[in-house]
């Protein structure tokens, strides 16, 4: 019996060792450790249990989303939050709902109006997809005889509603993609491509609408290209859609006089004063295509259907 | 919060469509608002591809595209196919990062999606290194491991994850995988899709459109 008293001694340190181990996680374990898995089952509650900051758009009163969603507008599925940041205080404070803890100061929505808070979505990049509306800020600017590179883009674009259109995206005409060389051609191409032999027919204005484009290009706006006022919004691989503009906002877009401008290239004006006593409010429907055409088009261009 | 019994009847997963991010990091913006995540470090960033003509990959995300991109970092020209990419955890039904936590603190939810229980980890590391997506950082102010949630927090309240929401291209989609019926079950019927580095083996829920093969 002697030579089996050292097994039994290292037996009863093991069985020992065994039941402090048990004992050990018996009062270290979580008590819901493994009731739904390999883990505590409390913690799935306190991750429910943070509160979400990004109310999204369902919170908005009906009001706020009548008089601030423009319906014309090509960027309707941006939301509230994206720009003005998030709403949780903001909601909670409005509706009564945060007691005193709230401050109004920190209720008051953020607002991200810089320049590059535009940017973030508009610079014009190449990984971006072309479809979608990007600007280089220093060629814009360039363009619009901009002097101040830190003029924030709502200084004329409203957020709301960006560019003024006369119609809604979905009422547009529906028109074939308008191609453009550098989808083919790396490099800038110089010439016509009628001129080179098998080269593939492409959608140039022209193309159909050669009359208008003719008259055109003997008018004050030649210089521009018709997409400037046209805007095409691709919506597949094959078409998109084509706006007829003239309305006074998007006129105003190059037109109207700013402290930020260097007052060269084109007439700029101020519309509470417009040139020979012509009031102008901003609300008028009136185009300024009805004074002004001769500068753009011919009359049969105005029509409906013109080639 | 739903009841288990309610939880294992769903399985989340999440769409990406890479045609459709323009890179304006809002989304990124949008996480870490909700999240408090902290400096420098991300639960969802995005990448920017761009491959030269010489077909030499460029990839970059300058501080996780938090403030988008400022400029095309090859010249337009050289640029033969350039594109974003959006990044978050994958959510893999065989995740690496679970099997190795050595106190139980990473786990997979009986509705799919994987968590960190903050009050068990003990900031070791080792799921971050096993990570094949890099999806996960050390929290130094917390001492713990964090990661994308999916919005734990609010897919339960019937709001989006924040990313989701955010999108103003509608590029994410996250929605109930064992529904066949759901949008995002759909959108893999009708699609083709592709999985991040689908050779780990570790069966990724996190599905991308559009995908291009040097992304990894």
């Amino acid at each position: 019996m002697a030579n089996w008293a050292h097994v039994f001694k290292i037996f009863a340190l093991l069985v020992a060792a065994l039941l402090v181990f048990l004992a050990a996680q018996r009062m270290l374990r979580p008590a819901d450790y493994g009731k739904l898995g390999n883990y505590r089952a409390g913690a799935l509650n306190d991750l429910f249990a943070q509160a979400p900051r990004h109310e999204g758009p369902a919170s908005a009163p009906s009001a706020m989303k009548t008089s601030w969603a423009c319906t014309k507008k090509t960027s309707t599925a941006v939301n509230c939050e994206d720009c003005h940041g998030p709403a949780h205080l903001h909601v909670k404070f409005f509706l009564g709902e945060g007691g005193d803890e709230i401050a109004e100061a920190s209720a008051v929505l953020p607002r991200e109006y810089t320049l590059e808070g535009c940017l973030f979505c508009h610079r014009k990049l190449a990984a971006r997809p072309r479809n979608f509306p990007q600007v280089d800020p220093e060629e814009h600017f360039a363009f619009l005889h901009v002097n101040d590179a830190t003029t924030p883009c709502i200084e004329c674009h409203g957020p709301h509603e960006p560019l003024f259109l006369l119609t809604r995206v979905s009422e547009a005409r529906i028109h074939p993609i308008i191609q453009e060389c550098r989808q083919c051609h790396a490099t800038p191409v110089e010439g016509d491509h009628r001129a080179v032999a098998g080269h593939p027919v492409i959608f140039e204005c022209r193309d159909c609408h050669r009359k208008v484009v003719e008259d055109f290009a003997g008018r004050e706006h030649a210089f521009l290209r018709c997409t400037a006022c046209h805007l095409f919004y691709q919506e597949n691989e094959s078409a998109g859609r084509i706006f007829k503009n003239g309305n006074q906002r998007f006129c105003l877009l190059c037109h109207e006089k700013k402290d930020w401008k260097n007052g060269e290239g084109w007439p700029q004006i101020v519309p509470a004063n417009h040139p020979e006593g012509v009031e102008m409010d901003r609300d008028d429907p009136t185009l300024c295509l009805a004074c002004h055409l001769e500068n753009i088009h011919g009359e049969e261009a105005m029509e409906r259907g013109a080639p | 919060m739903p009841s288990p019994e309610e939880l294992v009847k769903l399985e989340w997963g999440y769409i990406v469509d890479t045609t459709r991010c323009i890179g304006c990091g809002s989304c990124v913006r949008a996480c870490k608002l909700e999240n408090d995540v902290p400096d420098r470090y991300f639960r969802t960033w995005v990448e920017r591809y761009e491959i030269g003509r010489d077909e030499t990959v460029h990839v970059d995300s300058p501080n996780g595209a938090l403030e988008s991109f400022k400029s095309d970092r090859l010249a337009d020209a050289s640029a033969v196919k350039a594109f974003f990419v959006p990044k978050l955890c994958n959510h893999c039904r065989n995740s690496a990062c679970t099997q190795v936590c050595p106190v139980g603190a990473s786990f997979h939810s009986p509705d799919g999606v994987v968590l960190i229980d903050k009050q068990r980890c003990m900031g070791c590391g080792y799921c971050v290194q096993a990570c094949p997506y890099a999806c996960r950082y050390i929290d130094h102010a917390k001492g713990t491991a964090d990661k994308c949630t999916l919005c734990y927090h609010r897919i339960h309240r019937g709001l989006p994850p924040a990313c989701v929401q955010a999108c103003p291209r509608q590029a994410r989609l996250y929605g109930n995988l064992a529904d066949p019926d759901s949008p995002i079950r759909r959108v893999l019927h009708e699609r083709r899709y592709y999985l991040l580095k689908p050779d780990m083996g570790t069966n990724p829920k996190c599905y991308y459109l559009g995908l291009d093969l040097e992304v990894k």
